[in-house]
Formats: C-alpha cells, sequence, structure tokens
C-alpha cells in the first residue's frame, strides 16, 4: 500500500461520513406541519381581533391546531419515522430539540397565558426567540447556514415585535411563519 | 513512492466495500440493507457476503423487523465496531505521516 492509496481511503472515508450527515429529510415535514399551523392560528387570531365575538374564545383555534399538530407526531412516528432507511445522529439531536421546544411552547401558550404569567401580547416574540434557538442550533447539526439565517430573521422580527403595538404582531408572525418554515420546510423535504 | 506494511491494518475493515459500509455506519445511528446498497453501490450477495464477515468479527450488529409484512433488516455499527474503525482511521493516517 502507498502513502496515495492510504490518501485515498482517507477521502473516500471522509466523503462517506459527509454525504450520510446530508440524509435528514424529515424535519421538512415538521416544520412544514407546525409551520401551517402556526400561521393559521396566527391569522385567525388576527381575525378574532378584528371581528370582536366576544367571550373567551381566543384559545378555542388554537387548542384544536396544537392537539392536530401533536396527533400528526404521533402518527409521523408511527407511520414515517419507523420506516425510514436510515436514522442519523443529526436526525436524532434534531428531532429531540425541536419536540423539548413544542412541548415548551405548548406550556408556554397555554399554562402562561392561563395564569397570566406571560402577556398575550408578549407571546409571539417570545415564539420567534425560542425558534430562533431551534433554528440556529439545528443550523450547526444540519451544517445549514440558511438555517442560522432564519434564526436571525426571527431574532430581529423579535425585537419588532416588542415594539408594534396593536395586533400587526401577529401577521407578521404569519408571514414569517411562512417564509422561514413552510417554505424551507417544502424545501428540506428533498434532501434525502 | 513509499511503501506500507498493509498488516498494521485491520484485515476485516480492509477492503473498499468493508471501509465503506464502516464509515457509512459510525455516521449514523443506524441503516437499512437497502439505504447501504444504494449508498456503497453494491449487488445483494455482494454486500450480504462483506456485511456477515463484519457482523462475525462483532464489528456490525444487525436487527431483523418486518415493515408492512416485509422483512427490513436494519445495522448499527458496535462498539467493538467503533473502536476498530477509529484505531483503523488513525493507522492510516499515522502512515501518511510517517509515525
Amino acid at each position: 500500500m502507498t502513502n496515495k492509496n492510504a490518501q485515498q481511503d482517507l477521502a473516500f472515508i471522509k466523503q462517506v461520513i459527509e454525504d450520510s450527515r446530508k440524509n435528514a429529510s424529515g424535519l421538512g415535514d415538521h416544520m412544514m406541519v407546525w409551520g401551517i399551523i402556526t400561521s393559521i392560528g396566527m391569522i385567525v387570531s388576527y381575525i378574532l381581533t378584528q371581528v370582536q365575538i366576544g367571550g373567551n374564545t381566543e384559545w378555542i383555534h388554537w387548542a384544536l391546531l396544537i392537539a392536530g399538530g401533536w396527533t400528526f407526531e404521533l402518527i409521523y412516528k408511527r407511520k414515517v419515522e419507523s420506516k425510514k432507511p436510515v436514522l442519523t445522529y443529526a436526525d436524532k439531536v434534531a428531532n429531540g430539540l425541536w419536540c423539548s421546544f413544542g412541548i415548551s411552547m405548548t406550556i408556554l401558550g397555554f399554562i402562561g397565558i392561563y395564569t397570566g404569567g406571560i402577556s398575550i401580547k408578549y407571546l409571539s416574540p417570545i415564539f420567534c426567540c425560542l425558534l430562533a434557538v431551534g433554528f440556529f442550533t439545528s443550523g450547526f447539526i444540519y451544517d445549514a447556514k440558511w438555517m442560522r439565517h432564519n434564526a436571525m430573521g426571527y431574532w430581529i422580527g423579535a425585537l419588532i415585535m416588542f415594539f408594534i403595538t396593536g395586533t400587526y404582531h401577529l401577521l407578521l408572525m404569519a408571514a414569517m411563519t411562512i417564509g422561514y418554515m413552510v417554505i424551507p420546510g417544502y424545501k428540506m423535504r428533498s434532501w434525502s | 513512492m513509499a511503501e506500507f506494511d498493509y498488516q498494521q491494518l485491520d484485515d476485516i475493515i480492509h477492503s473498499r466495500i468493508r471501509l465503506a459500509i464502516m464509515a457509512l455506519l459510525v455516521s449514523v445511528e443506524s441503516a437499512n440493507f437497502v439505504f447501504i446498497r444504494e449508498k456503497v453501490n453494491a449487488s445483494d450477495g455482494n454486500l450480504s457476503v462483506h456485511i456477515r464477515k463484519l457482523e462475525d468479527a462483532k464489528y456490525v450488529s444487525s436487527t431483523k423487523k418486518f415493515i408492512d409484512r416485509k422483512p427490513v433488516t436494519t445495522f448499527q455499527i458496535t462498539s467493538l465496531g467503533q473502536k476498530a474503525f477509529s484505531a483503523y482511521v488513525d493507522r492510516l493516517s499515522g502512515l501518511i505521516s510517517g509515525d
């Protein structure tokens, strides 16, 4: 065996490892579904603030949407994830990260608002900050620069939302979610 | 061109296809037979022979399950396999640097 052969073997090993790490398509499905849920929720919330139905009904659509999201997660885990041909370490870490993120959001969104611990006005910027953490970390896990750019976008969005008066932050959050979650999530589905 | 003593390298791993299988499995949690076959570009028979060799050396373990009534075999690298692969890469790097 020559030095050249050894170098070729090392280059080959590096290539195989790098190719394998790029097999991360599952996250795209989750991003799309939760992005659509969040966008619909934000738009419905905005409409409800405009038509002023009355009564404490603002949370009902969120409860239905979030319950739908978690149902999707359960079905997805059983029907899709168990059939995936490969499970990468990146997928495993990202799944854990986003699952913990989803639980935190659900607690903050429902229990935080119910107890009055969090003002509904500041829920969108708080979610933006949490989403930014998720995207920033995922950007390093998958070595995807665009995810880190999404995180920057969410942090800037959060700064703007803290200063916006009225309910326009709901529309801004919906637009950002479509731009930063639904569209990239759709594109990510072709990663595999 | 400098020659190396190939006997310093682990015989089990030192084959292009087994090296590819090990490199693939070391970088993922688990992978099924079809995925590995596509990635290493091998025929069913060829891949079976090489994976069996790695399993016999306890470098790789397998799990069989049924998905949609079809048998699916999933492979994982063992801790012994990880150590062997790491030692192989270290040895290869050492040979290049002349250590």
